[in-house]
């Protein structure tokens, strides 16, 4: 069992871990976080594998996983 | 702020099995929100290097030296001793500290500009005496903080600020690769190129950095790894396009890999 | 009593700055200061110091900014285009309020200029030089005795107000050679600061900059410095006064011309005119004070330079328009003369009958 925890208004929308999550557990918010962007979110939460790739590539630490 | 789904998977997690935390923010890296652009690598390199520092336990030991660059404000995400120093300077300010401190572990963290354009001096002496020092040198080959103009490491036909046609070698000089340029110093250790622009990339890259403190560590001498990073703002591009950029356009010409070994 | 040795004063500032318990000079070759470059190139692995030559002055007083950084006692020596080449530099080290000790033994200029001794930086060197308001303490000595106890004092002003001290020497002072007794060799540990960087061991992390993007901040930061050096001004203004006391023309000279002018003042009050010198000891912070209340009694001044004149402005600062305030000097490394200074004393002296 796995999961990430993506710190919503941290979230820049650069959208790394999106690209790089094996297994597409992430995507862009369709909402806006108080930067304005869409923000990166769980969408498949089931799929997590706790690799923590995500949480590797993303530039602002945005993203805590636990396994 | 954390997300419903997760919640809601905490709750039906089993009780006998203890979650924990895998990977999140390590102890010498503050916990505030970075000024970086989204997906700029200064982000992903300066979490690196707390979590090296904090893996080798040196966090007591370690002194950093921010450059003149986005990079200017380090000391307000590094939780351990931190120095400005003037443009292109760190590497003096480094000699300076290591000889008067030789038990401190110091490193500078410098940009294109700040290393191979006005502090090519201070990079080629500082190597050439083997100063037992680090440096870790991040190449988005574009001044980032002053709008975007050329930088040494520039691409051939990258458009910039000041390059508005594309870099002409002809007139600009041709890009400046920096790990080979001062590899044939004998005083030189340790030097690496590598990039960010995948999750595998990124592992190496902090494999090479760490590399590179262990060296300073065990006296072994002067390291340098240069790190290729995005800057999507001023390649004009969006972050994942900048990555793809690192890998079609960069690595090419500044390829990736250990230029020497101890 | 240490004995009496004749040195060069080059040599001598070297010596006194390792008897201050400076270990770690960062220099680089330039005339007409070369003997301190070679002098500690020996001396101080003899201390058990560092010695660098550096690749350039930037270099140099950069290293000095890091070896400050971590709270030790570094110098650099230069001359006046390599200490043009350190502004930066200096500007760093008020701004972040880190010790540090720095020689001009000026020559000639401006650009490339001369290798003969020269008072031609004494803007430079009180008026910051650099970018931003900052002042560097700076002490102007005028014989070999004075420039080993002045540089001995730099280290422990720079120490005491975490604040650039300059040695004002030129190219006389640094090549004559004269009789000194140097001082007892001090602790060459520096005494603990508690803004050092030194690891963050068992305390929370220092930062060592001078980066203010708060615009509020910086003004903050600036006050907090000019509090600073108005406390130098008040406790670290230094001067001398030679047949003062009812002198009606007041040379005012310092460094080498201030040697010429005691001869001159001599010869004068030989021949029985009311002649003084009046000497400032510290450039910056200058003796405005003084110089202004020998206004109350004297009739002329004159300033006397190696240089188009650049004292004579805060010697007609302290005057305020009270008295006539004159200006001699001799530029491009020319030493002026005692029969030039005796001259002008007799042309003023003529005037103001």
């Amino acid at each position: 069992m796995a999961r990430v925890v993506v710190q919503r208004d941290r979230c820049k929308a650069c959208g790394y871990c999106v690209a790089f999550c094996p297994k597409s557990v992430l995507a862009m918010s369709n909402d806006l976080n108080i930067r304005g962007v869409h923000y990166a979110c769980v969408v498949d939460k089931d799929a997590c594998t706790g690799c923590a790739i995500c949480g590797m590539v993303c530039p602002d630490v945005a993203i805590e996983v636990y396994r | 702020m954390m997300e419903e789904g997760n919640e809601r998977s905490r709750r039906e997690r089993p009780q006998d099995s203890p979650e924990r935390n895998v990977l999140g923010r390590t102890p010498s890296l503050k916990d505030v929100p970075t000024h970086f652009c989204a997906g700029c690598g200064h982000g992903i390199v300066h979490r690196m290097i707390a979590e090296i520092v904090d893996e080798l336990g040196i966090r007591e030991r370690v002194v950093g030296i921010s450059p003149v660059g986005c990079a200017v404000i380090g000391y307000d995400y590094w939780d351990f001793d931190v120095s400005e120093a003037a443009h292109g300077r760190p590497p003096a300010v480094a000699t300076g500290m290591k000889r008067a401190r030789p038990d401190l572990i110091i490193f500078t963290y410098q940009g294109d500009g700040d290393l191979a354009a006005i502090g090519t001096a201070e990079l080629i002496h500082t190597a050439n005496r083997g100063e037992n020092i680090t440096i870790v040198f991040v190449n988005n080959a574009v001044y980032g903080m002053t709008g975007g103009q050329m930088a040494p490491t520039t691409l051939e036909e990258q458009v910039t600020k000041t390059t508005p046609v594309g870099r002409i070698v002809s007139d600009c000089g041709a890009p400046l690769k920096v790990p080979e340029m001062i590899s044939p110093f004998p005083g030189t250790k340790y030097l690496a190129r590598t990039a960010l622009n995948s999750p595998k990339n990124i592992m190496t890259a902090k494999r090479c950095v760490k590399k590179a403190f262990k060296c300073q560590i065990d006296g072994v001498g002067f390291s340098l790894v240069e790190i290729l990073s995005p800057c999507p703002t001023y390649w004009r591009v969006s972050p994942l396009d900048a990555l793809k950029w690192i890998e079609e356009k960069m690595i090419p010409y500044f390829p990736l890999g250990e230029i020497k070994t101890p | 009593m240490n004995p009496r040795v004749l040195m060069c004063g080059n040599d001598a500032m070297s010596e006194a700055a390792v008897r201050a318990g400076c270990r770690y000079y960062f220099g680089y070759p330039i005339t007409p200061q070369n003997e301190v470059t070679a002098y500690m190139a020996r001396r101080m692995p003899e201390v058990g110091g560092t010695f660098i030559q550096a690749e350039s002055e930037i270099a140099a007083i950069n290293m000095v900014f890091g070896a400050a950084a971590v709270g030790a006692r570094a110098m650099t020596s230069s001359s006046s285009p390599g200490i043009s080449l350190k502004q930066e530099g200096i500007s760093y080290l008020c701004g972040c309020e880190l010790p540090a000790v720095i020689a001009n033994v000026v020559r000639g200029g401006p650009g490339l200029g001369s290798i003969g001794p020269s008072q031609a930086d004494y803007f430079q060197a009180t008026r910051g030089g650099g970018h931003g308001d900052y002042r560097t303490i700076a002490l102007a000595p005028s014989t070999v005795q004075e420039l080993v106890d002045l540089t001995f004092l730099a280290f422990g002003l720079t120490e005491k107000y975490r604040n650039p001290a300059l040695i004002l020497s030129d190219g006389i002072l640094g090549q004559m050679m004269e009789p000194v007794t140097l001082p007892d060799m001090a602790d060459a540990e520096p005494p603990p600061k508690e803004w050092a960087l030194t690891g963050a061991k068992n305390r929370s992390p220092r930062v060592i900059k001078s980066l203010y993007l708060d615009v509020t901040r910086l003004e903050k930061h600036n006050f907090k410095l000019r509090e600073k050096y108005r406390r130098i001004e008040e406790e670290e203004t230094r001067f001398e006064e030679f047949r003062m006391r009812d002198a009606e023309v007041v040379l005012v000279a310092y460094g080498s011309v201030a040697r010429i002018c005691r001869a001159a003042v001599r010869q004068a009050r030989e021949a029985g005119e009311k002649v003084g010198l009046f000497r400032p000891i510290t450039v910056w912070p200058f003796p405005y004070e003084a110089l202004a209340r020998a206004a109350d009694t004297a009739r002329l001044f004159l300033s006397l330079e190696m240089s188009l004149g650049q004292m004579v402005e805060d010697v007609k600062l302290a005057v305020a328009g009270r008295r006539p305030v004159r200006f001699y000097g001799r530029t491009g490394g020319c030493v002026i003369a005692l029969e030039e200074v005796v001259k002008e004393i007799k042309k003023l002296r003529e005037e103001i009958s």
